[in-house]
């Protein structure tokens, strides 16, 4: 594993941040598995529609198949990758979000510069008890993945005052 | 401002499901005259669960207008909690369509100067006229008001005539819109040479007029009668043959600066000046304002000197090191392999083509090998890209401010001031991993919302000084807000 990824005993690494809950993993595998579901369905449509597909049917079946392989990977190597590779931290004066797989990816963003914070959760990470944090800046939004819910509306509030706060030393 | 939870008039569900029935409307309108019961049932079906969703969300979705914030809150299956701060509220405007007007509502639209809403609201509520009209008037007092500056008529600080302006809009287009008017002109004139029975180069050349000629006829009436000064801090800035544009900016406002040059205008060795500048209302055709057009490298260095001296600073350009090359070589190879099996199965298709067709001579030559020629001049121009990508990128980080300089064929050198950078993000491919290396990315909020800037491939250590630095002003007090107002 990369030495940014690495933590210690107390689950954080070199720089503080932090590691994401387990079963961040567990709600991955279940949206992909939907998705999954989905389109290995889409390809046995196209299966029994072959002969009134036509010349579509050859294109339509490799994309398909490709798009089935690429979910199954997703099912079995994304998950455990993504929480492997997903370190965040949120200090004083700003959030840190270090991922990915292939190319890794630090974004920084200033708290100061935070004009907004939201806590969203669809279906699959309400099941989980799961959030995300949206951060808009007036240069872009930066999200925190698969939060704890908790964590997240620990976060989002902690943010809000910290921003309530800067507001108001300027009034 | 009460912080009691209000709900939203319920007459937006009337809106919405109007809005859905529209959408479905439009879907079925070719096929009405097929529309059978059943499809008929379906779609009122349909309709039915859309009210039934759309009237449970408004159930579930409150706002409350605390002491400094408002609260936005929707608990139905995608859950949403959303603060607006008032002070960060940029814009308040009052909508009332035919569905208001019925049932005495206005919309309240609330907009905050970010990427994500510089086109669509941050939030859109529905109340009764008098509480709409109340509650904007409360929101209006909160928020953060800039001060207004008066338009004053001064004599130009640049030297812009009409030979500039119609240089500007021949040149200042892209290189890709310039070689594609130029293909389109050939073409037309080549199909009109070889076209005895007239008509024909009819498409190419309108297109060439729509690609070219319009755009460029349009620069020209938009910019002519240039104008721009400064006075003390705030930029004044008029155009425009038919409509006049007038435009004035404290120079706090500007974001970033770029001068941008297309290889068109670097042949003449002209570059010309854009601002970043954010919330200008009154050039609604350029929400970009153009600070210098089209004019030697010389002349742009002293408009920038007159008009901006804060983004002007010793520069020290740091040239990409040369094991940029490998990610880069790596790219150009990717993208070239694509291009090749493409082109290998676009040109087994032609053969088949050509076997139908039973084509002979001539054409038959160039239906064979026409994907070939085209995938080989891609492969070429890729090649050539790579190479170029490798020698222009450059990035100079200063004290206060800090440019990157990209473009292969249009170029853009954006000094930026750390400041105004809202996030930074560092990314690194397993490649440039291997050397050290990174790609810069800093979001800055533009003129047309939200804005990234992106380096070529730099030591990492490097490009993890800007979001150094950018932290150490804020905390060694060089960062002043009111200097920075977005």
């Amino acid at each position: 594993m990369a030495r940014e990824f690495e933590v210690n005993e107390n689950g954080l690494t070199a720089e503080g941040f932090k590691v994401l809950d387990p079963k961040v993993k567990k709600a991955m595998r279940l949206g992909v598995l939907l998705f999954l579901i989905i389109s290995v369905t889409i390809t046995a449509l196209v299966l029994v529609f072959k002969n009134d597909l036509g010349d579509a049917y050859w294109p339509l079946l490799i994309i398909c198949t490709l798009i089935d392989v690429v979910a199954v990977s997703d099912l079995i190597v994304v998950p455990s990758v993504f929480y492997a590779r997903y370190r965040y931290n949120v200090g004083e004066d700003r959030i840190d979000v270090l991922r990915g797989v292939l190319v890794i990816k630090h974004m920084v963003v200033p708290v100061e510069r935070i004009h907004q914070v939201e806590v969203t959760r669809g279906p699959i990470k309400n099941m989980f008890g799961l959030a995300d944090v949206t951060i808009t800046t007036a240069g872009g939004t930066a999200t925190i993945e698969y939060l704890d819910l908790s964590e997240a509306e620990g976060i989002a509030t902690n943010l809000n005052e910290k921003v309530l706060k800067i507001l108001k030393e300027r009034v | 401002m009460t912080g009691e939870k209000l709900r939203f008039h319920p007459s937006v569900v009337l809106e919405n499901v109007v809005q859905v029935a529209a959408i479905i409307a439009l879907m079925f309108i070719s096929s009405i005259q097929m529309m059978r019961v059943e499809i008929v049932m379906g779609v009122l079906a349909v309709l039915a669960i859309a009210a039934l969703l759309l009237f449970l969300r408004w159930r579930r979705t409150t706002v409350q207008f605390n002491e400094n914030e408002i609260v936005l809150e929707r608990n139905t299956v995608f859950k949403m909690k959303k603060s607006i701060p008032y002070s960060k509220i940029a814009l308040i405007n009052v909508d009332r369509g035919v569905i208001n007007r019925i049932f005495g509502t206005s919309k309240l639209k609330v907009n905050v100067n970010s990427s994500k809403n510089a086109m669509v609201p941050e939030a859109v509520m529905v109340f009764k006229k008098e509480l709409a009209d109340r509650i904007k008037d409360d929101l209006s007092q909160h928020m953060h008001s800039s001060e207004p500056v008066e338009y004053i008529d001064e004599i130009s600080a640049l030297q812009i005539g009409p030979w500039d302006v119609m240089m500007h809009g021949l040149f200042s287009q892209s290189t890709v819109q310039i070689v594609s008017g130029v293909f389109l002109l050939g073409l037309s004139v080549f199909e009109l040479y070889g076209d005895v029975n007239g008509g024909g180069g009819f498409v190419p050349l309108l297109m060439f007029l729509v690609v070219n000629v319009l755009p460029t006829i349009m620069s020209m009436v938009h910019y002519a009668n240039f104008k721009v000064y400064r006075v003390n801090d705030t930029i004044y800035l008029q155009h425009g043959l038919v409509g006049k544009y007038r435009t004035s900016f404290k120079s706090s406002r500007i974001n970033a600066v770029r001068v941008r040059s297309t290889l068109a205008s670097r042949l003449f060795g002209m570059s010309y000046v854009e601002a970043e500048v954010v919330g200008l209302s009154s050039d609604k055709n350029s929400k970009r304002p153009v600070l210098c057009l089209l004019k030697k490298d010389a002349i742009i260095e002293a408009a920038m000197r007159e008009l901006v001296p804060e983004f002007i600073y010793e520069r020290r350009a740091m040239k990409q090191p040369e094991t940029a090359r490998y990610p880069i070589a790596v790219k150009a190879a990717i993208v070239s392999s694509l291009i090749v099996l493409l082109c290998v199965y676009q040109t087994y298709l032609m053969n088949g083509f050509a076997k139908e067709m039973s084509l002979s001579g001539l054409e038959l030559t160039l239906v064979q090998n026409i994907f070939t020629i085209i995938g080989s001049l891609l492969v070429v121009a890729t090649v050539l890209w790579a190479i170029w990508s490798y020698r222009i990128k450059e990035i100079s980080l200063g004290e206060e401010l800090f440019t990157f300089v990209n473009g292969v064929m249009d170029r853009s050198v954006t000094t930026m001031s750390y400041d105004k950078v809202q996030i930074v993000r560092v990314e690194k491919g397993p490649i440039a991993r291997r050397y050290g290396l990174a790609i810069g990315s800093v979001s800055l909020l533009s003129s047309i919302g939200g804005g990234n800037v992106i380096s070529g491939y730099f030591p990492e250590e490097q490009l993890d000084r800007v979001h150094k630095i950018v932290m150490e002003r804020m905390t060694n007090g060089k960062y002043d807000y009111h200097k920075n107002e977005s």
